[in-house]
């Protein structure tokens, strides 16, 4: 019996060792995508901001010194110039560049603007974007918009001060002029608004917007896929009368379902541990590699036994292609693989908590970070392996029931 | 010819699983999205928490501020409650509120009196300060200008001072309250015939993200049936249009427009129902024309994939890394603003990228057109794809009629 039983493991491992394109495909292109991609945002050191600078334009049709003045402390701020790449540009210039792309959006500073904002009439700011490139606009819009709450609360403290000393009896005249200091004062308060904050940035916990996310949650999902090929074996193989021939022998369905799994396993988990080898040079964290591996080939594992269990259910080859790939592409947008999920709206992205490539991949970044509890993680492991035996095991009595029938 | 696209259409109609994945699921998912998307106050909530150790009526005055704003989501926590909620991201940032913030703030000594923690690689994260500064700014603001005045003009008479303070509080009050003194910021949708944004900035980003899944999902209707072009080989089928004596050309023309209708048919089934349900302004037959090319040119790209791959479970093994390829160089939304634009432009000719964007465009802008420059790129790689496709398959075809 065990020795029936390795010759089906070592069979499995073979078979898919000798299939060079699925090899090729499944397990050394993944690798050669990330060193290229690792190797694109190492370049420049971008691997903690992998966000490209913001183009924007600003044209200035005042063309004095106050306006100028106003620009250039925008413009050079700290906060907004690490964010934001600025252009001075003509009318036409800033409509051909955003045509072109190169710019998301370009600003208008009225004719007017310094005087209005002296005399407390306010013309407007415009703004014009093409209608791409929406987090981009998103990000520039909620700038303009904390700017022009910055105006807005100078101008009630300076108007609120001005017409309290006048009802107070000031003359007109030296209401102005304790107005000027005031005003100085706030816009002063306002441009060095940073020193209110004490800035903390936490490193070691990569947020879900990182390159480190992104990029494992890429690796997460193609274990997906490689453990739908482990269903389609099956699938393929039970076409071919191999489950019958396995159930005349003495070995059983569930030894056959139980080795195909643990090859997959094995493959996927030396696979993957690899790429935490790559991970480890590029982002320089400590792994626990015993406590990856047992995690990895825990989850690959409950994937691999999912997958069996769907098969049992979706019998048709098409029909389950269809299937698993709608669930995974689903399960990559929800997971935050091609968007952040920070960015979607509140209600949502407490749903996406759900998601198994977002637990997954979230799981495995934070053991990359030590940051987990290492007995709750052992737990998490046995339970993986003993809710994927159950799927197992009750794939098997599917199994058993659709021959008999 | 014709003969090919009914059996293309009618494949896809005899499998009931396919029905369901690609038909019924994504207006199912359309339906529940744009039932969420209809509600007037959407917008993307930023969600910050606060520590108030200061604890004086000062400072709850602006958490107050703060919770006032709508497109903050605003939690109170305690200071390791409000740090485990900040590593499991259920806010973007923790804003402490330090002891002694309201009387530093009365005395015009305002360094560092609010602690910022935010995850160092959350790009979005120190974007957010400046979202949020202005509500604190507010009152510090209103003390200095006190604070100026009474130490300009009434040093030495303290009972004017608390005057003042008084009708200057009242003033800020009803100025609050007025749109007198707000600078509004205008938006403006270069080549859009609308006075003002249809939609809300945060809210169009989640409609594009909507979009985007469904013409991605497209995409993945197209694959598959181009897998099931070479269905036909396994079962038989194609001998038998062998002995109809259907040309190579019209047995390819076939397959192409066959997928093209089912991935049309499906995507006016949803526009119907994005029309009927929110997107009330849409140009049918901008959208029309738009559509068909992008079903054209993804029909054409799964087959030429099909083409190239020969075998329908290579194709499958390779949908998830065309996924990622597809999503990252097409210039999605947000791998637009992770790839570098420069990239993009010489990657992201991928057929249907291009008319794309338009198609977008048309349900956030009214007045849009679709680009002439991009339906003849499309065009142009259509024509390409034709004859690759064409030529790599035509003396497999010919051989086996022999």
């Amino acid at each position: 019996m065990i020795k029936r039983v390795g010759f089906l493991f070592w069979f499995n491992i073979k078979s898919l060792l000798t299939d060079y394109k699925k090899m090729f495909l499944l397990f050394l292109l993944p690798l050669v995508i990330l060193f290229v991609v690792l190797m694109m945002f190492n370049k420049d050191n971008r691997i903690d901001s992998p966000t490209e600078k913001i183009g924007i334009g600003i044209v200035d049709l005042e063309q004095t010194n106050i306006s100028r003045m106003l620009i250039s402390n925008i413009t050079e701020e700290d906060t907004v110039s690490n964010l934001l790449n600025f252009y001075m540009l003509s009318l036409k210039e800033a409509e051909s560049t955003l045509k072109s792309g190169d710019i998301t959006a370009f600003i208008i500073i009225p004719e007017d603007f310094s005087t209005g904002l002296l005399n407390m009439e306010n013309p407007p700011i415009n703004i014009v974007y093409d209608g791409n490139n929406s987090i981009e606009f998103f990000i520039i819009y909620k700038t303009v918009e904390s700017f022009s709450k910055y105006v807005n609360y100078v101008e009630i403290c300076t108007a609120s001060e001005y017409y309290a000393l006048i009802d107070m009896g000031f003359p007109a005249e030296d209401a102005m002029k304790i107005n000027d200091s005031v005003s100085f004062k706030l816009i002063m308060d306002t441009l060095g608004r940073k020193i209110l904050f004490d800035s903390q940035p936490i490193f070691q916990f990569p947020s879900v917007s990182s390159m480190i996310y992104h990029g494992t949650s890429i690796f997460v999902l193609i274990m997906f896929y490689i453990s739908t090929l482990c269903a389609l074996d099956i699938i393929e193989e039970k076409k071919s009368r191999v489950l019958t021939r396995i159930r005349l022998s003495v070995t059983g369905v569930f030894s056959f379902y139980m080795m195909k799994t643990l090859a997959y396993t094995a493959l996927t988990t030396i696979w993957m541990c690899g790429v935490m080898v790559g991970y480890q040079q590029i982002f320089k964290v400590k792994i626990d590699f015993l406590l990856v591996t047992l995690t990895i080939s825990a989850i690959s594992f409950l994937l691999n036994a999912f997958y069996i269990g769907m098969s049992e259910i979706i019998k048709d080859k098409e029909g389950f292609l269809s299937f698993t790939s709608l669930f995974i592409v689903s399960f990559a947008f929800l997971g935050g693989t091609f968007f952040p999920v920070s960015l979607l709206p509140y209600s949502v992205s407490r749903l996406t908590a759900f998601s198994p490539n977002l637990i997954i991949t979230k799981n495995i970044i934070n053991l990359m970070y030590n940051n987990i509890n290492r007995s709750n993680q052992l737990y998490m492991v046995i339970a993986s392996v003993v809710f994927g035996i159950v799927i197992i095991v009750a794939s098997t009595f599917m199994a058993r029931k659709g021959e008999f029938r | 010819m014709i003969h090919i696209i009914i059996l293309r259409i009618r494949m896809f109609l005899s499998k009931k699983i396919m029905l369901l994945l690609f038909v019924v699921f994504p207006l199912l998912f359309s339906f529940i999205a744009l039932n969420y998307l209809k509600a007037d106050d959407f917008e993307i909530k930023t969600t910050i928490g606060v520590v108030d150790s200061d604890q004086t009526d000062f400072s709850e005055n602006v958490i107050e501020r703060l919770r006032s704003d709508s497109s903050l989501m605003v939690f109170a926590f305690d200071e390791n409650s409000g740090q485990e909620a900040l590593i499991k991201e259920d806010i973007i940032g923790l804003y402490i509120i330090k002891e002694g913030f309201s009387q530093a703030i009365k005395t015009g000594k305002t360094q560092r009196i609010i602690e910022v923690r935010y995850l160092a690689d959350n790009y979005t994260a120190p974007g957010i300060t400046d979202l949020i500064t202005p509500h604190f700014l507010m009152d510090i603001l209103k003390e200095q200008t006190m604070l100026t005045v009474n130490k300009a003009v009434f040093t030495d008479n303290p009972e004017l001072g608390e005057k003042f303070r008084e009708l200057f509080l009242e003033y800020t009050v009803m100025y609050e309250d007025s749109e007198d003194l707000e600078l509004q910021v205008i938006l403006n949708s270069i080549d859009s015939d609308a006075e003002k944004p249809i939609f809300s900035t945060s809210k169009e980003i989640i409609i594009r993200y909507f979009l985007s899944v469904i013409l991605i999902f497209l995409i993945i209707t197209g694959f598959y049936q181009a897998i099931q072009v070479n269905v036909d080989k396994e079962h038989g089928i194609i001998s038998r249009i062998k002995l109809s004596q259907c040309p190579y050309y019209q047995y390819v023309l076939g397959n192409i427009l066959g997928i093209a209708m089912i991935v049309f048919i499906i995507s006016v089934l949803q526009m119907l129902l994005l029309k009927n349900m929110l997107f009330y302004h849409l140009d049918f037959a901008k959208v029309i024309l738009g559509l068909a090319i992008y079903a054209l040119s993804i029909s054409l790209l799964s087959v030429a994939i099909m083409a190239v791959l020969k075998k329908g479970s290579d194709f499958q093994t390779a949908i998830p890394y065309l996924m990622i390829a597809i999503w990252i160089f097409g210039g999605w939304i947000y791998s637009e603003t992770v790839i570098n634009t420069g990239m993009l432009q010489y990657l992201g000719r991928i057929p249907g990228m291009m008319i794309k964007d338009d198609l977008i465009n048309q349900f956030t802008n009214v007045g849009q057109n679709i680009r002439r420059e991009n339906i003849m790129m499309e065009i142009g790689f259509q024509f390409v794809l034709f004859c690759l496709i064409y030529l790599k398959g035509k003396s497999g075809y010919n051989k086996n009629v022999n």
